[in-house]
């Protein structure tokens, strides 16, 4: 992260710009290889603290454009390692001078220092031990996504939206925010769209930045998806200002982004679906269902009835997501109007016979789910797509 | 039926559709979360307006009971005027800040409140210094080991000690644990961030305690907002001579050496032309970071920036100043000294120089530990230190100090002296001397820092 000092930015019209550096330039490209050559020499050479401060200092100095330069530095220095000096146990050495010492003062002595530099253990003393090397473009993407998330600092709020034909990246972004412990009012915006407000639960009685941090630590999430915007209100120095960035800044997370990978036995399972389903349909657009109460759910895959109409989602549960199955078995029991179905991973729920124990309070939910293996088959699928058809047009009757 | 919960810092209210008119002014509608919301703080006026307005509730907020078997295990006869803090603050529903001097027994006038009420309590304090020595108070009076949050430590206890740099970070888990909410040095509680600490606390029992609550108007009103009103005000005049030390404040104006007078002077130019040339005056808060700013932007900036630290340094601790140093502690030989500096380059020049133990925050917490009982117990006499002593921690033998360099704040200036003015079997009359480089930026400074009652009389 990069401190105030580090900040470039642009004030117009009460808006406020960030000012990016283009990680394509060769000169962007030449200044960061200059930092990361004098930190990678710093590593191997064991140097001390002040050692490399002094060195990075001398190359800061050398520059035209300070900030950008020392907030490089920064970066880099946020990947390297200290440790204490180990070649003297100063603790042990102090107290036997400051003992002599104080019997000096103690018999009117003035004692002197000067032969040994008891206080080697400062922080100017610290030796390198490890530094995580990167490339200059990755430096300078960096570089420019902490300049945007630093002027987040003085946001108190945000809203953003972001659009992904990938439920799974959205969902990534639902998880930082929720992670970050922030609360959000969301909408759908057309296809595989998003869009909200977010902020802290103290927010609502005032100004706070206490949730700047977690704030500007939702955007490498948010600039993972392919098209995204936000707007935020920045106080500083009692100026209001305005905050837009999109994905037009070209920002690039640092956050790994795998979404473009689709895993064979997705491509297999939609394949088959299409051969065996006759009236259903997979489709294309998964929109995410809003359960109140900051419940967001998006599914999986999302199934439209060829004779009804009407969609039916599908949430898979893993051996890592047991907390959040019972959440949304919770959920069943209250909403049952939601139009969900659960596929269960038999290494969460190891049976038929533990699920059933597990919805013993809320049986009419076990037609709703089932166990697989894995990844769920198109034809266990398909009984519970019917079972759902099924039990809707007789709550439709009732009704 | 209304259900309030704790969530994050705050209250959440459900159950309702619309808010009951007596709490209008307390909560607001959430529309996030299609609730109602609450600051944790106004808990109790919240449960007192239901309860009041026979409104039917389910509280589901606190996460804490009373500790019947909290006891004090030794006897605590109260000074007067501790006696007569206690008896306003519990007149006064158990909230309110206690302004007492340095020395006057702040901790055990907290022992105190916290025997009395007999539930948990969450202490603020200001640096870890204060935390350890917190900690080791209450084990001291209730033979209760306190839980710790801050220094590396994080236990919590239905007595827990905390920063308040580590409340604010733990405050929105924490917040419905505690009913007596402590705040030492409670002027560092209404910054925007550490009055966060109060506000996502349920305590609906409070003690602010400092020996310099003043503060500007907006800070004030926060103070009094989430501490209650100053319920009791002691001067340190009113305690001197007898529970406090009696003093003396000596300036000693420091002539600068032919060489640095030199030097300063063409540096000062320097520096102050370039003040001028681009409309500096230190008039504004944000002047400091316009300096930054220009020194970094422009040609001559670096050249400013440089003589800028060149004078300061000279001021604060040139030649002339390590010499009168030399010559007060020679004056003072065995005596419990501390040696404040405005910057820890100072505080090292001086520990290196006359080979003296040096507290800062680079001094890890095992050889600050050992530091500080050594200089109790009198083994090391004298303690160099740049701000880390400034408040709260408990040094009574420490008769002498030196201010060689510091701000122009009040507040360091009063809790420096403070220092030296606790009590102490056989203490000799405390001093402190502050070293004023003559003809610098200094003796403005000084003029500045000294606007308190406490200087005005025993100054020589």
């Amino acid at each position: 992260m990069l401190k105030k000092e580090h900040l470039k930015f642009r004030i117009a019209n009460g808006r406020i710009k960030p000012v990016f550096i283009s990680p394509e330039a060769p000169e962007n490209t030449a200044l960061a290889q200059r930092f990361i050559a004098l930190y990678e020499h710093a590593a191997a050479a064991a140097m001390r603290r002040g050692e490399l401060n002094d060195a990075a200092e001398a190359l800061i100095r050398a520059e035209k454009d300070l900030k950008s330069a020392a907030g490089l530095n920064k970066l880099l220095l946020d990947r390297t390692l200290f440790s204490a000096a180990l070649e003297c146990d100063y603790p042990a050495l102090r107290r036997k001078l400051f003992l002599d010492s104080a019997q000096k003062f103690t018999n009117g002595i003035l004692p002197a220092g000067g032969e040994v530099d008891f206080y080697g253990d400062l922080p100017d003393f610290e030796i390198i031990c490890g530094f995580t090397t990167i490339t200059p473009t990755a430096l300078l993407h960096r570089y420019n996504l902490a300049q945007a998330q630093g002027l987040m600092f003085f946001t108190e709020k945000l809203s953003f939206t972001a659009q992904s034909s990938d439920a799974a990246e959205l969902r990534k972004l639902l998880k930082a925010i929720k992670f970050f412990r922030l609360l959000a009012h969301f909408k759908a915006i057309g296809k595989g769209g998003i869009s909200a407000e977010i902020s802290g639960p103290f927010s609502l009685f005032g100004p706070t930045a206490k949730y700047a941090l977690n704030l500007a630590n939702i955007l490498p999430a948010l600039v993972n998806l392919p098209q995204w915007s936000l707007e935020a209100e920045l106080k500083i120095k009692d100026r209001i200002l305005h905050l837009k960035l999109d994905n037009k800044a070209a920002l690039v997370s640092h956050y790994r982004n795998l979404s473009g990978y689709i895993p064979e036995e997705i491509r297999l399972y939609h394949r088959l679906f299409a051969e065996k389903s006759g009236d259903w349909q997979i489709t294309g657009d998964t929109p995410f269902l809003d359960a109140g109460e900051q419940e967001i759910i998006f599914p999986d895959i999302s199934f439209t009835s060829g004779t009804t109409g009407k969609t039916i989602h599908l949430e898979l549960f893993h051996r890592w997501h047991a907390s959040l199955l019972d959440r949304r078995i919770d959920l069943l029991k209250h909403h049952p109007e939601l139009p969900l179905i659960l596929g269960i991973d038999r290494a969460l729920v190891a049976s038929p016979e533990v699920l059933a124990e597990k919805l013993s309070d809320a049986p009419h939910l076990l037609d709703r789910c089932w166990l697989f293996r894995d990844f769920p088959g198109v034809d266990s699928t398909l009984r519970v797509l019917k079972k759902w058809e099924c039990q809707n047009r007789s709550r439709t009757v009732n009704s | 039926m209304i259900l309030i919960q704790f969530q994050s810092g705050t209250l959440t209210l459900s159950g309702i559709d619309t808010l009951p008119d007596c709490l209008q002014h307390l909560a607001k509608p959430d529309p996030r979360c299609g609730n109602f919301r609450a600051r944790a703080c106004d808990y109790a006026p919240i449960v007192l307006a239901l309860l009041a307005n026979g409104i039917k509730f389910c509280d589901q907020v606190r996460d804490y009971a009373p500790l019947t078997d909290l006891h004090l295990c030794m006897q605590i006869t109260p000074h007067p005027h501790q006696q007569q803090a206690l008896d306003a603050w519990k007149k006064n529903q158990c909230r309110g800040i206690a302004a007492l001097p340095t020395g006057a027994g702040k901790t055990i006038l907290a022992m105190l409140a916290i025997a009395h009420l007999q539930r948990p309590a969450l202490i603020l304090v200001p640096t870890i210094d204060l935390l350890t020595q917190w900690c080791g108070v209450i084990e001291k009076f209730f033979h209760y080991a306190p839980g710790m949050l801050g220094g590396g430590a994080r236990e919590i206890k239905p007595i827990t000690v905390s920063t308040y740099d580590s409340a604010l970070l733990n405050i929105e888990f924490i917040g419905n644990r505690f009913a007596l909410l402590i705040a030492d040095e409670c002027h560092h509680l209404p910054s925007p961030e550490n009055r966060l600490c109060a506000a996502m606390s349920i305590a609906p029992f409070r003690l602010g305690l400092s020996a310099t609550p003043e503060l500007n108007e907006e800070y004030s009103a926060v103070m009094k907002e989430l501490l209650g009103d100053v319920v009791c005000e002691i001067n340190i005049s009113e305690l001197t001579g007898t529970v406090l030390s009696s003093y003396d404040v000596v300036k000693i104006p420091v002539e600068l050496s032919g060489d640095e007078a030199a030097v300063y002077a063409r540096n000062r130019a320097v520096y102050t032309a370039f003040l001028r040339r681009w409309g500096i005056n230190f008039s504004h808060p944000s002047d400091w970071a316009d300096f930054l700013i220009a020194s970094a932007r422009y040609p001559s900036g670096k050249e400013a920036f440089q003589a800028f630290l060149t004078q300061r340094r000279i001021a604060r601790a040139g030649k002339a100043k390590l010499d009168a140093v030399a010559q007060i502690l020679l004056r003072h030989p065995g005596e419990s000294t501390i040696i404040f500096t405005a910057d820890n380059d100072a505080a090292y020049e001086i520990g290196r120089k006359f080979v003296l133990p040096v507290l800062t925050h680079h001094t890890k917490a095992a050889e600050r530990k050992d530091f500080l009982d050594r200089f109790r117990s009198g083994e090391y006499p004298i303690l160099v230190t740049s701000k880390v002593l400034n408040e709260g921690v408990d040094v009574p033998a420490a008769a002498v100090g030196i201010v060689v360099s510091g701000s122009g704040s009040v507040r360091e200036h009063v809790q420096r002296l403070g220092r030296i003015l606790r009590p102490a079997p056989d203490k000799p009359r405390a001093v402190l001397y502050e070293l004023v480089s003559a003809n610098t930026s200094e003796e403005s400074i000084s003029e500045r820092r000294r606007a308190h009652n406490a200087y005005r009389r025993r100054s020589c």
